[in-house]
């Protein structure tokens, strides 16, 4: 396979996983929407400047649900691993291109020796 | 060879596809008072610890072929060692990114400069640094960074038992032995797809070293006619 249909297969699974994981990351977080976070407005007003016990906050909405978490660990090892195979292949390519064309020179020169 | 290359790609594929599924469907883990919430990121082990397993497999990979080059002088060995360490860094990085992730549920913070972290990213620089000096330390750069190789592989163990040494936040290395018999089958499915695809990547990027003297060997030939 030449070097621009390998990189456009790499890309077109990129691009599928972005999607993908895109969606997916939008469904997990659909159900947290509705105790979303306060304005930042409300956030200033409540602030304090004096000691106030762990037990007397209020309670905080959870701003990184564990499917973003679990959902975002398993993206990245898959996105490091492509862009990994990618990158070993795209060096192997190149590699090889090189040795057809220094063993062709090579070849050229034998007869005329 | 090339057949069994393809079959082991497939089974690896096949595996990678298979576990999360697995994964999902195991029991959770006995943490008292746990939100589902918590409980739903300790899916995050599944892939975590496996790749953490592989770099220290990777680290020891690369330390042991450096010292064969270091003292033996076999160019085969530096090569496997060039394509070891460059792992390293890749599960390496997935190590060190993943845990922060699970450890935002489990432990409320990002991160924390305990002894496993602080010694692992520690470990990962080593492996950085030893790629760096491969890359831009000139003449004699492949004796130089086979030492730095070797010193981090020694760094392997102190990582392995720091947990048990520095009682910290993370947890020992007893959590593996104490699995539960439901969540021992997917995790040990984990770690024989994850040693599957360390020795398909090493294997490719041996290869590439490999074709790289090939290169090196032409261009002498080159010069000579």
């Amino acid at each position: 396979m030449k070097r621009a249909s390998r990189v456009a297969v790499m890309s077109v699974v990129v691009a599928a996983w972005v999607v993908c994981a895109g969606a997916a990351g939008r469904a997990a977080q659909a159900p947290s929407t509705p105790g979303a976070a306060a304005p930042a407005g409300q956030a200033a007003q409540g602030a304090s400047d004096q000691f106030v016990p762990v037990k007397a906050l209020p309670a905080q909405p959870e701003e990184w649900p564990a499917s973003r978490l679990v959902l975002g660990a398993y993206g990245f090892i898959w996105a490091v691993l492509i862009v990994y195979v990618w990158s070993v292949w795209r060096r192997l390519g190149k590699v090889e291109e090189e040795i057809r064309t220094l063993s062709a020179r090579l070849a050229e020169k034998a007869p005329r020796a | 060879m090339k057949r069994l290359y393809l079959l082991g790609v497939a089974a690896a594929i096949v595996m990678f596809a298979v576990a999360p599924f697995w994964i999902m469907g195991a029991p959770d883990i006995d943490v008292p008072n746990a939100t589902p919430d918590v409980l739903l990121s300790y899916k995050i082990f599944f892939y975590h610890v496996p790749s953490a397993m592989v770099m220290f497999v990777s680290a020891f990979v690369c330390g042991i072929a450096s010292a064969m080059h270091l003292f033996r002088k076999k160019p085969g060995a530096d090569r496997l060692a060039a394509a070891a360490g460059e792992l390293v860094v890749v599960f390496g990085l997935i190590v060190l990114v993943t845990g922060p992730l699970w450890a935002r549920k489990a432990w409320g913070v990002w991160w924390q400069w305990d002894a496993r972290l602080t010694s692992t990213l520690l470990m990962w620089m080593i492996f950085l640094a030893y790629l760096l000096v491969r890359r831009f330390g000139g003449p004699g750069a492949d004796r130089l960074s086979a030492a730095m190789a070797v010193f981090g592989m020694a760094n392997v163990p102190f990582v392995y038992v720091s947990v048990n040494i520095w009682r910290t936040i993370h947890p020992t290395t007893q959590v593996v032995p104490s699995l539960s018999p439901g969540m021992r089958g997917p995790f040990w499915f984990c770690v024989l797809a994850f040693v599957l695809l360390f020795s398909l990547l090493l294997a490719m990027r041996a290869r590439l070293e490999r074709l790289r003297a090939d290169v090196e060997h032409l261009y002498l030939l080159a010069d000579e006619e």
